[in-house]
């Protein structure tokens, strides 16, 4: 038998056996990346007399699933076309596929039989060395093993997505016994290169590691909670952000997973671990049997622990059981001082620290909380994962949590918190016990930008897989840092090259962000680095310039001041570009206004594939003013051959601002106009984005950069495309596309991507633009109506139309 | 409005209580102390101050105005006192601080030398003691500072020990007012090393020794002296309230006696301001009374104003304390209870109107020294002796700086308690930032409209500023004293601006707008420039600890919340200047 060495594995196609919600999404995202996919799933049960010959109709289960996926929200594609690539099929008339594939996914239910029926099947297609993975939150991948050949045992594996997985990053991988180690080390680099997962090596125990713990905290909570007699907003209030958590806290995660998921976990454990010393636990409460007997499942059946409805007068509101009276009462807005007083903290290592020092109900709740599930992860090693990190890496991914429970506990101090477990009675590991007697205070440390773990089997500190060759700007913090202000940060992430990293409120982009690029960009110049990366591992690249900073400057009529701010970010975005420097942005989440006008300038963008980025301008009653307009209007003048209609092309970027359109992906970036397939390219994995731009800046170094030479010949049409654009915004605002206020603020846009009210078509410099661009802005600040869309913005984050 | 309130809530004109309604027994009680004042301090000034060659003289006049029963005036009448209400309490110690010297000692007396007592005394101590305080028969001094411990109060070294029945104490206190003649010392001392405790030492009790006469700036006339204890044994009944409590004894009597040195040295302020200007009137320069001159009236009106503010501070707190008196009496407390409960609910605004009034009797006696030129200079003249003798009051009762430090600090300790919401309209401040103002004009029909905005303005630029501050620093803004100064000196500002146009606007309502032109244009002036310093220091606050747009903004959200149509003030302060002149006296 022989099995290829992992990084001699290539896939360019996969199968894909059953089309539920988890097979449906994973051929997506397969696609996703570029790959060949067919999607098979059974005959239709209620195949009718004359459609048994109709290939459609004898697919109809896979293609109804797909089509139900791509409609789905949030989309599972990262560009439509994707979709494209699916082929779908069904396992009577299609097995043979199965012989040209390079990797058979097995998604069907989760049911050990059928499983194993359709790995019979499969092997009789398959080809030796095909790899074989099983879907599955729960089955024990060893018992699927039975009846298998060799060849399909060694090239087996079970692997674990969540549900979204285009969304939700981990992947757990579970080989058995007979796995060949060359098959794991596969998935595990190929699921984080390719897929963008974070991959985790589990153990095969019942509801291996993210789940395991996950539901653990639940079930700790819950009977916290009823000790301590809080409400479900209560606990909700304090397992949320405040604690690291995600915003859906406890029981608006336990919705949306479903309550009769968590229950089917907690009895699997229950069943099947024996000896968890922590199995009562996982006894399900009564008003979690009553819920599911009632069939508030959550989400899927439109109310569990929370309930949208509507009060009297028909107003929209949120309500919340009370598990005492089992009845559903207007939710309501608890508050703990502890809470409020973390809550002034942006740094969830301080918030820990507040909360861990408070004392009244919320925080005692925390406190206990955190003691119950450290010791219970401690615990849980070796049997479920092998080292700590695993598991801190399975719940970051897996559960939203900021932190792990080991990193939180380093947080804490091991050893305070050793002797508060001792004190309240909570059991942890030996090993952890051992460790602090040994005299290692933490589970893990950081030096030179390399993190490094406790490895329990070799009693010493080891590098973090991954944490070389990613890199993690956290890691870099103690390290002296470059330069930095209060709102940007200037690491130096070797060999030459450095980043910049924002660190505002939702990294908006003010003057600090402003100086700190300029400041980048002097450094590397005068001091020989060999360029920049600007790039952050927050939840979102940039919001956007900082709104609050223009609508009081706006309000107080302070113009001039204005002027030179908005001259001060054109000047900057500038330099991005016309530097001696290659300047490299790494955007990803949100990447909005300002923040998408950068990545437009620099020499390069390495955006993630869970990028959403876009001029959103329009929303604020503005146009793009940092360059965004004017660097449209270059690239229709580059993207233009003599001879060829301009005016199309101008239009189209024009609606591309004008309906504020945001990429849903990195690889939509590109379709609207904001990615250049010239310069910029896409990372699947959101760990390696800085790493990779990095690599970028090198080679654009290697390769000898130079700076670009200014532009003066770009070509605007004048009057000619004016005429066309009023014509269409007119249009528009007849209909009732467009508000009064859209159609000024179009009429403005047009005036600058025209080039002005130029009587002919004319070539013209960048700073002409700019000024134009700029002019229109600073109108637009003079505009109550644009004024109230900023305001609207910044109170709730949504646009106004008016 | 509770203590702080004034911070978040806008009181109403009719709920505030100004001078001009004190009724006609209060204003009889003022003539009679200003009688007494003008007859027997003002000719014998100098011979007070010559303390050495008269060491009588204060304790006679103490005696003398004892049987006027205006150091009983306070004291619950089953102790021998008058009972009077608080604001009548104000008025006494308004024309009192007409009277240097011998004030000090009034107020040493009958506040921080009586009070104890009063408050923490037991009832065979009260019996024992108050009625002999209340006739001035006997006289009190209060021994809390030491050598080494002036503000820091609770760091005394005086030890007390209990040996049998006696307590003994050991120890060196400093800067004691009345000492030379005192027949009863409060003093406070150590018990077990940090059990801080106050004790009753009568006159005359063995190893009780004191210093010579402090040879000092100003308030000459005024004993000041160390007092030794070396074994001093006194019975163990002479324990002043609890062992280790001593600081609620110190820390409480204290908040009265700054209400009430506020209101003496605002009556500092009027006598001074007579003098000043009686002497504008007269002096001849060029050819014409020097009040002739615009720099002149400029410095009369000035002094008038402050004062004006000051005195409209003081009676609108005077009347706030004396109803939570009533209050408290109704609810079962006893009067002494019930006085010690409302100056503590006030001690924010006691310790800002201590401030207030010390420094604007500064200024006013600056000022008229500056008036009087080369005679304000000379002894002959009472200008000088005025000047020396304001400049104590920033020092005692808590310097200013502790004071302001105070204020804020309990203003803090209140919110963090729930007492006082400042988040609530801390957050909605953030939301009007964003709002976009309607650029129409202000319905500005009501007289005073514009003045009350800004003044709820001005408490969002302050708390602004503060709660940008504590934020930022949460539990170390404590230590952050530059700031706390600047949101102390915004407080005040606006607090006092406030007072102002309360009191004007009630007096508008009461006599007409005619009537009360001059108090309007006061308190406008005082308010326009009051804003301009709350602007200042609130920049100067925020600049110390933010940077970048959060400054900015901040800066911004300040200037919004401080600006104020500019006004004629030279106008106005003629106006006022020309009242005072032809008055000859302050008018107001
Ligand atoms: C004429 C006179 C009469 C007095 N009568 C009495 C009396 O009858 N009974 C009595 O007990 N005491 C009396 N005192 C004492 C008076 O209360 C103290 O002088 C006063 O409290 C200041 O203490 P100090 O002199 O030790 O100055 P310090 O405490 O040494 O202060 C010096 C300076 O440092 C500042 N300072 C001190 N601590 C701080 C801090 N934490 N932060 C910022 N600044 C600080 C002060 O504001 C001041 O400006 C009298 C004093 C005088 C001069």
């Amino acid at each position: 038998m022989h099995v290829i060495e992992a990084d001699k594995r290539k896939i360019r196609s996969v199968a894909i056996l059953g089309s539920g919600v988890m097979g449906s999404q994973l051929a997506c995202h397969y696609a996703n990346i570029g790959l060949k996919v067919f999607l098979l799933d059974i005959l239709p049960f209620d195949l009718k007399e004359g459609e048994k010959e109709k290939i459609q109709a004898r697919n109809r289960v896979g293609n109804t699933a797909l089509k139900a996926a791509l409609k789905s929200n949030p989309s599972p594609v990262y560009t439509k076309d994707v979709a494209r690539r699916i082929t779908v099929g069904n396992m009577e008339d299609n097995m043979s596929w199965l012989s040209k594939v390079d990797w058979i996914i097995e998604a069907v239910v989760e049911n050990l039989g059928i499983k194993n029926e359709v790995f019979e099947k499969a092997e009789l297609h398959r080809k030796p060395g095909t790899l074989v993975t099983s879907n599955t939150s729960g089955i024990p991948i060893t018992m699927m093993l039975n009846g298998r050949s060799d060849d399909f045992q060694a090239h087996f594996c079970g692997t674990h997505f969540f549900n979204p997985p285009r969304y939700l990053p981990l992947l757990e991988i579970i080989p058995t016994e007979k796995t060949h180690p060359e098959v794991v080390n596969f998935l595990m680099h190929y699921g984080d290169l390719f897929l963008g997962k974070q991959t985790v090596l589990c153990k095969d125990t019942p509801a291996f590691i993210a789940n395991r713990i996950g539901v653990f905290s639940i079930m700790a909570i819950f009977h916290l909670m009823a000790e301590m007699d809080m409400t479900i907003e209560e606990v909700d209030a304090v397992t949320g952000p405040v604690s690291g958590r995600p915003k859906s806290a406890t029981f608006r995660t336990c919705d949306l997973v479903g309550i009769d998921t968590l229950v089917k976990v907690a009895n699997g454990v229950a069943q099947n671990c024996p000896n968890d010393e922590a199995r009562e636990l996982f006894t399900i409460p009564d008003f979690l049997d009553k819920m599911v007997e009632n069939k508030w499942l959550g989400d899927k059946t439109r109310q569990g622990f929370y309930k949208k409805s509507r009060d009297a007068s028909g107003k929209r509101v949120i309500e919340a059981l009370d598990l005492q009276t089992f009845e559903y009462k207007p939710k309501t807005k608890p508050r703990f001082e502890s809470i409020g007083t973390a809550r002034q903290s942006d740094v969830l290592k301080k918030r820990l620290k507040i909360l861990a020092k408070g004392s009244d109900k919320a925080a005692r709740f925390i406190q206990a909380l955190n003691l119950k599930v450290f010791a219970y992860a401690s615990n849980r090693i070796p049997e479920i994962a092998g080292q700590l990190y695993q598991i801190d890496e399975a719940m970051k991914a897996g559960f939203g949590w900021e932190l792990g429970p080991f990193e939180a506990w380093d947080v804490l101090g091991v050893s305070r918190i050793l002797e508060t477990m001792e004190a309240k009675g909570e059991k942890p590991a030996d090993w952890v016990v051992e460790m602090v007697e040994n005299g290692v205070e933490q589970f893990y440390k950081t030096e030179n930008g390399a993190r490094y773990y406790y490895n329990i089997t070799t009693k010493s500190y080891e590098v973090l897989p991954g944490s070389e060759e990613n890199i993690v700007l956290d890691n870099y913090r103690s390290n002296k840092l470059v330069w930095g202000n209060k709102g940007a940060s200037l690491h130096d992430i070797g060999d030459g090259v450095l980043c910049l990293e924002f660190h505002t409120k939702m990294n908006a982009i003010g003057s600090e962000i402003l100086l700190g690029i300029n400041k980048a960009i002097d450094v590397a110049e005068q001091d020989g680095w060999k360029g920049v990366v600007i790039g952050n591992d927050a939840a979102n690249f940039s919001a956007g310039a900082n709104l609050a900073m223009m609508l009081m400057l706006a309000i107080e009529q302070e113009y001039d001041e204005l002027n030179i701010a908005i001259n001060y970010f054109q000047k900057t975005v500038m330099r991005l570009r016309y530097s001696s420097v290659p300047v490299v942005m790494a955007p990803h989440g949100m990447t909005l206004g300002g923040g998408c006008e950068m990545s437009l300038h620099a020499d390069s963008t390495v955006a993630a594939a869970e990028t959403y980025i876009g001029l959103v301008e329009f929303g604020a009653g503005l146009i793009p003013g940092g360059g965004g307009t004017k660097e449209f209007v270059v690239r229709t003048s580059d993207g233009f051959y003599e001879g060829d209609p301009q005016l199309p092309s101008l239009q189209e970027r024009f609606t591309t601002i004008a309906t504020a359109k945001v990429a849903t992906s990195g690889f939509e970036a590109f379709e609207i106009g904001v990615l250049h397939e010239d310069k910029d390219e896409v990372v699947l994995n959101k760990k390696r984005l800085i790493s990779s731009a990095k690599e970028k800046v090198l080679e654009l170094d290697q390769e000898g950069y130079v700076m670009p030479v200014k532009r003066d010949d770009i070509l605007v049409l004048g009057r000619t495309a004016l005429g066309t654009l009023y014509a269409g915004i007119e249009a528009f605002g007849v209909s009732n596309f467009a508000t009064e206020h859209d159609q000024k603020i179009a009429r403005k846009l047009a005036f600058v991507m025209a080039g002005g009210d130029l009587s002919q078509p004319t070539r013209v410099s960048e700073q002409y633009l700019l000024d134009l661009e700029r002019e229109a802005f600073l109108s637009l600040l003079g505009e109550r109506k644009t004024l109230e869309r900023i305001q609207h913005i910044l109170k709730t984050g949504k646009p106004l139309r008016n | 409005m509770k203590g702080g309130e004034f911070i978040i809530k806008n009181q109403e004109a009719n709920d505030v209580f100004i001078p001009e309604e004190l009724n006609e027994e209060q204003v009889m009680f003022r003539s009679m102390t200003l009688d007494f004042i003008e007859s027997k301090i003002w000719p014998n000034v100098a011979k007070i101050d010559k303390q050495l060659e008269n060491p009588d003289m204060i304790p006679d006049l103490l005696n003398e105005i004892g049987q006027l029963g205006i150091l009983g005036a306070g004291l619950p009448e089953e102790y021998g006192g008058m009972g009077v209400n608080f604001n009548t309490e104000t008025v006494l110690s308004e024309e009192l601080g007409k009277s240097l010297s011998f004030g000090v000692a009034v107020a040493a007396h009958t506040g921080i030398g009586t009070l104890p007592i009063l408050y923490f005394g037991t009832e065979e101590q009260k019996e024992k003691y108050l009625p002999g305080l209340s006739t001035g028969e006997l006289k009190a001094s209060y021994c809390l500072t030491e050598p080494n411990s002036g503000s820091d109060a609770l760091a005394a070294k005086t030890k007390a020990v209990l040996d049998g029945d006696e307590w003994v104490l050991n120890g060196q206190k400093m800067w004691i007012t009345n000492a030379g003649f005192a027949d009863l010392y409060i003093v406070f001392a150590q018990v077990d090393g940090d059990k801080f405790t106050g004790f009753v030492v009568e006159r005359g009790t063995p190893g009780l020794t004191l210093g010579d006469e402090e040879v000092k700036l100003g308030i000459k006339g005024s004993s000041t002296r160390q007092v030794f204890f070396e074994n001093v044994r006194i019975p163990k009944d002479n324990l002043l309230g609890e062992i280790g409590k001593g600081h609620r004894i110190a820390f409480n009597v204290l908040n009265i006696g700054r209400f009430k040195l506020g209101a003496m040295v605002m009556g500092g302020c009027k006598k001074a301001i007579e003098i000043a200007v009686q002497y504008a009137n007269e002096r001849h320069q060029f050819g014409q009374p020097i009040s002739n001159f615009g720099a002149i009236k400029h410095k009369l009106a000035e002094m008038a104003i402050r004062t004006y503010a000051t005195d409209s501070a003081t009676y609108r707190i005077a009347d706030l304390i004396s109803d939570k008196i009533e209050e408290l009496k109704a609810a079962g407390a006893t009067k002494a209870e019930a006085k010690l409960k409302a100056a503590e609910e006030y001690n924010i605004e006691c310790a800002i109107l201590k401030v207030l009034g010390s420094e604007s009797l500064d200024y006013v006696v600056d000022e008229a020294v500056q008036i009087f030129g080369g005679t304000g200079y000379s002894e002959e003249y009472p200008v000088a002796r005025m000047y020396r003798d304001s400049r104590i009051n920033r020092i005692f009762e808590g310097t200013n700086e502790i004071n302001r430090m105070l204020a804020v600090g309990q203003m803090m300790k209140k919110a963090m308690k729930g007492e006082l919401d400042l988040m609530t309209p801390a957050m909605k401040i953030q939301e009007e930032l964003m709002a976009i103002p309607d650029f129409g004009e202000d319905d500005d029909a009501d007289l005073f409209f514009a003045e009350k905005k800004a003044i709820g303005n001005a408490k969002k630029a302050i708390l602004l500023a503060a709660g940008a501050a504590a934020q930022k620093f949460m539990m170390e803004l404590e230590n952050q004293q530059e700031i706390l100064m600047n949101l102390a000196d915004m407080a005040i500002d606006v607090f006092t601006a406030e007072s102002a146009i309360l009191r004007t606007e009630k007096m508008v309502g009461l006599k007409g707008e005619e009537a009360s032109k001059l108090q309007i244009l006061m308190a406008q002036t005082y308010l326009s420039d009051a804003l301009e310093r709350i602007h200042m220091a609130g920049k100067h606050a925020v600049a110390g600890f933010a940077e970048g747009d959060e400054l900015r903004m901040m800066l911004i959200g300040i200037r919004r919340f401080t600006k104020f149509d500019p006004m004629n003030t030279i106008a106005a302060r003629q106006a006022i200047a020309d009242q005072i002149i032809e008055s000859n006296k302050y008018p107001f």
